[in-house]
């Protein structure tokens, strides 16, 4: 396959994978119910300096996932060229 | 696997940021001599980052009605030795911590020793346990089960953060596990398979290279 394809290729599957409403409660969240229960009294100290809409959320994971998706598709297809 | 900004107590955020940095910055060194002129190599680099990249970010449903994601970082520790992917790993969950408020600035290090530092060296590991085997299963073996203890290392750090009052370390550490262990295993085992599919289409060996 050319570069291109494999770029396409790369993008397409990890970005349709992370645009795909999945649901499921993630354990990273679980984690954090479990510490307020083991420990009601704990404040977390810091608090993240940003936090992006849900959407904007969304938005960054795809665009996280498809990019990463079009460089490990491009660097297969450079391998393989060479 | 990210724990929450905030939500490890200041002297244990301290100690595992302490913990991490020697082997970040050993990375550093590593990287540099590593990012030779050989370009080949850097086509591996490139698609060793971009696979944590984007698979830490992938989150997906598992048994149980819960979701979690692989790490991706056991790729790069097959192709460079897991020294180099401390680096990697942190740049990555600095993104994460920084645009998409997962993670945290004050959690960075628990993380990075997690997902950069313990899951790399322990698929390393086991890929040298299993070579015998052939590569194909080996490097499987070893990206689900650094995978996997990625998240041992995540329950334990939190169960020592959080003892329960009642049957202190352990049965919080049973509490942790019992979150993301099971919802783990089929991650793990994809992304077994998914780091053995990119190797292979990358038509790289594993290094049989000392760490």
């Amino acid at each position: 396959m050319k570069t291109a394809q494999w770029m396409l290729a790369g993008t397409l599957v990890l970005g349709a994978v992370a645009a795909f409403p999945w649901g499921g409660d993630g354990t990273d969240d679980q984690a954090v119910s479990a510490v307020e229960q083991l420990k009601p009294s704990y404040v977390p100290w810091r608090a993240p300096w940003f936090e992006p809409s849900e959407q904007t959320e969304k938005f960054l994971f795809v665009a996280q996932a498809a990019v990463g998706g079009a460089v490990v598709g491009w660097a297969i297809a450079k391998r393989r060229a060479a | 696997m990210h724990i929450a900004e905030g939500y490890l107590p200041a002297v244990h955020a301290a100690a595992w940021t302490l913990g991490a940095a020697p082997f970040v910055a050993d990375g550093i060194r590593q990287l540099n001599a590593r990012v030779s002129a050989d370009r080949s190599e850097r086509y591996l680099l490139a698609a060793a980052a971009a696979f944590a990249f984007a698979l830490s970010a992938l989150k997906l449903p598992s048994v149980a009605g819960s979701s979690s994601h692989p790490t991706g970082v056991a790729l790069g520790s097959l192709l460079f030795g897991p020294r180099i992917m401390s680096v990697i790993g942190l740049l990555v969950l600095l993104f994460q911590a920084l645009l998409l408020a997962h993670g945290g600035l004050t959690t960075l290090g628990a993380n990075a020793f997690s997902m950069a530092i313990a899951g790399p060296w322990m698929s390393w590991l086991l890929n040298r346990l299993s070579t015998r085997l052939g590569s194909g299963p080996a490097a499987f073996i070893a990206a689900s089960g650094g995978d996997l203890f990625t998240y041992l290392v995540t329950a334990l750090q939190l169960a020592i953060a959080f003892p329960a009052t009642d049957g202190g370390v352990p049965a919080a550490a049973a509490r942790f596990v019992g979150i993301f262990g099971v919802t783990q295993i089929p991650l793990a085992l994809l992304e077994g398979g998914l780091t053995v599919f990119v190797l292979r289409s990358l038509k790289a060996q594993p290094q049989e290279a000392a760490a």
